[in-house]
């Protein structure tokens, strides 16, 4: 059965103008603490993006950040605004804009699907009737419109996924919270969630911020990242930014005289480093350079390329470089 | 909007008033709470008390009935007088049904919440943590309150619509006495059965928890005024302190040695610690210090 997939944007979509407009989120100093412990220190940053992703080892203050930005947990020095309303004298208007889709298994037990997401839109001052038929547009989005009578309880973790991504957007946030999205999905619902949450991103109708420790969701979903480590911001890039600044790397695996054609890239501008594997020799590629002079050469060299890894700058190596930096600012 | 669109669209519709957004959640849960056979059969239960009560009064003052009965008003009057001490046994009586609907239901109020991380779902959203608290309030007031002060209310107007005006200037104490004593008694009730369901997460280990608590207060109190001859043991026991409120609203002289203060304290200290256990309890997530 062929059925429409349709992302109606109601709300405008990013642009330039909105460059005059508030930040989504403007760390001001923020700080956490609980007890002796200091969890957040001296945040600072404004995040403009469609799609943030906020990463960092465990421990780094991830799940804190957002909380403390839902007003779980009270700043302990400076403040945060989101759309420009103060987090600490403005919470309920603040979360009045927010959609939050928990890391941990959220649900109300002996709640049906539909239920619990009407239930959650009637709390978000949706009306009855509206709350009713957002609930089952927001569960059929997702994906689990033929699943919605069933109990939550009953879901497997995939769909308890889903279930909290639908109570998040059913209230058609402006700013959505994903802690670990994919947490504990297989391939195939992990595929589904990343193209979900693109498909929010692109539809406009919601900015999101994601925190997850996997580098590929981030990379997949967002075009801007936070960096945390050990409760400070070490590094706020735009990713497509960095790529474009970032050198490209080539794994080349040949077959003939490996030497002359390191002799060769190299008399070309290419910085090389010789493998363990005399069939391999690793290539920086200088922007000037294209690939097809590599080939080129090898032709001229009588030298067989067998394969050739490409990649570029990846976020990886964004987020090992902001680990290195012990306490960096941005 | 069609469903099978998969469409999702921005929402620019009217919203709720936000000060009227706690009654969602007893909304919800009388929803769930109507299913259930037991509580409709234990709650026409809870209305024989009341309903034989108003055929008492109804037959007082109704001549024809009274003949047929070969009853006089007065006989009936010496036998059953309809005055505090009425009221009092049925406020008793239905105090006591409040009790034990408060023991079924409250266990069960925000554990599931609790259980299932449930609570991160509502203070996401702009829903404070004392709506949420008083919309929880809200469920078991509302419940006890159509077992204890709105029938008795019901009969005491049906009294005063039957003996008039001059009954009612003689026994106002007694509509002020059903309202304040069973407001007393259902917040002490619900503010124990919420930190109960707070603090023991499985239905049957919270209703044993609030039964406890009845039975060692009383023993303990009991236990402390005899070794120590005193009557300052009772300061522990919430029901006792409840009841004697309860006999002074009534106009029930108290003896000397249990002071009404006495009594205020013991309520006001035990619902203090209630909410402070809630608030301190009641969080999205829990802290780690």
């Amino acid at each position: 059965m062929s059925q429409r997939r349709v992302i109606a944007v109601g709300a405008p979509a990013p642009s330039d103008s909105q460059d005059s407009a508030p930040p989504v989120i403007e760390l001001d100093g923020l700080g956490v603490r609980f007890g002796r412990r200091q969890i957040l220190t001296d945040l600072r940053s404004r995040m403009s993006g469609r799609a943030i992703g906020l990463l960092g080892p465990n421990g780094s203050g991830k799940t804190t950040l957002i909380h403390t930005l839902l007003g779980f947990h009270a700043p302990s020095s400076g403040t945060a605004r989101i759309f420009g309303r103060d987090i600490r004298t403005e919470a309920r208007a603040v979360r009045e804009r927010i959609g939050y889709m928990p890391e941990n298994e959220s649900f109300i037990a002996g709640m049906t699907a539909v239920g619990l997401v009407r239930y959650m839109a009637e709390l978000s001052g949706l009306p009855p009737r509206a709350a009713t038929e957002r609930a089952h547009e927001a569960l059929f989005y997702v994906g689990l419109g033929e699943a919605r009578y069933r109990k939550v309880e009953t879901f497997s973790l995939g769909m308890k996924q889903l279930v909290k991504l639908a109570q998040a957007i059913v209230h058609a946030p402006k700013l959505l919270f994903l802690d670990e999205p994919t947490n504990g999905l297989d391939p195939p619902a992990r595929q589904r969630m990343i193209r979900l949450i693109r498909e929010i991103r692109e539809g406009g109708i919601a900015r999101i911020i994601l925190s997850s420790h996997l580098l590929r969701d981030v990379e997949e979903c967002c075009e801007e990242v936070v960096i945390l480590k050990e409760g400070r911001l070490v590094t706020y890039a735009n990713l497509e930014e960095e790529r474009r600044g970032n050198r490209r790397f080539l794994l080349i695996e040949m077959r003939g005289d490996h030497a002359t054609f390191a002799d060769a890239i190299g008399r070309l501008g290419c910085e090389y480093a010789l493998q363990p594997d005399p069939r391999k020799i690793k290539v920086v590629l200088p922007p000037q350079i294209e690939i097809r002079d590599l080939y080129t050469i090898a032709a001229e060299q009588r030298v067989q390329i067998r394969r050739l890894d490409y990649r570029r700058d990846s976020l990886q190596d964004i987020f090992m470089k902001a680990m290195e930096t012990s306490h960096g600012g941005v | 909007m069609a469903v099978y669109e998969h469409t999702y669209r921005a929402y620019d519709g009217a919203l709720t008033p936000p000060r009227t957004r706690f009654l969602i959640i007893p909304r919800y849960a009388y929803r769930h709470v109507l299913r259930s056979r037991f509580f409709i059969a234990y709650m026409i239960l809870c209305a024989f008390m009341p309903i034989s009560a108003a055929t008492l009064i109804y037959l007082r003052h109704n001549a024809t009935a009274l003949d047929m009965l070969h009853l006089t008003a007065s006989q009936l009057q010496t036998a059953l007088p309809i005055g505090a001490n009425f009221f009092r046994f049925l406020m008793t009586f239905q105090g006591t049904l409040a009790a034990l609907l408060a023991l079924f239901m409250g266990p069960s109020l925000l554990s599931p919440d609790l259980a299932n991380n449930g609570l991160a779902l509502y203070f996401a959203r702009p829903f404070s943590r004392w709506e949420y608290l008083f919309g929880k309030f809200c469920v078991l007031g509302i419940l006890l309150s159509l077992v204890s002060w709105v029938p008795l209310m019901l009969l005491f107007l049906l009294q005063v619509s039957l003996d008039g005006t001059s009954w009612l200037a003689e026994n106002y104490n007694i509509g002020v006495a059903i309202l304040l004593a069973s407001a007393l008694w259902i917040l002490v009730l619900t503010l124990m059965t919420m930190s109960a369901s707070v603090m023991i997460r499985r239905k049957a280990l919270a209703i044993g928890a609030v039964v406890g608590y009845f039975f060692v207060s009383w023993a303990m109190s009991g236990t402390i005024n005899v070794i120590n001859r005193t009557s300052w043991g009772d300061i522990i026991d919430v029901t006792k302190a409840c009841g004697r409120i309860s006999l002074y609203l009534f106009g029930v002289e108290l003896p000397d040695d249990y002071p009404i203060w006495r009594a205020w304290t013991t309520v006001i200290l035990f619902c203090g610690a209630c909410v402070w256990f809630l608030n301190r309890k009641v969080r999205a997530y829990q802290v780690v210090r």
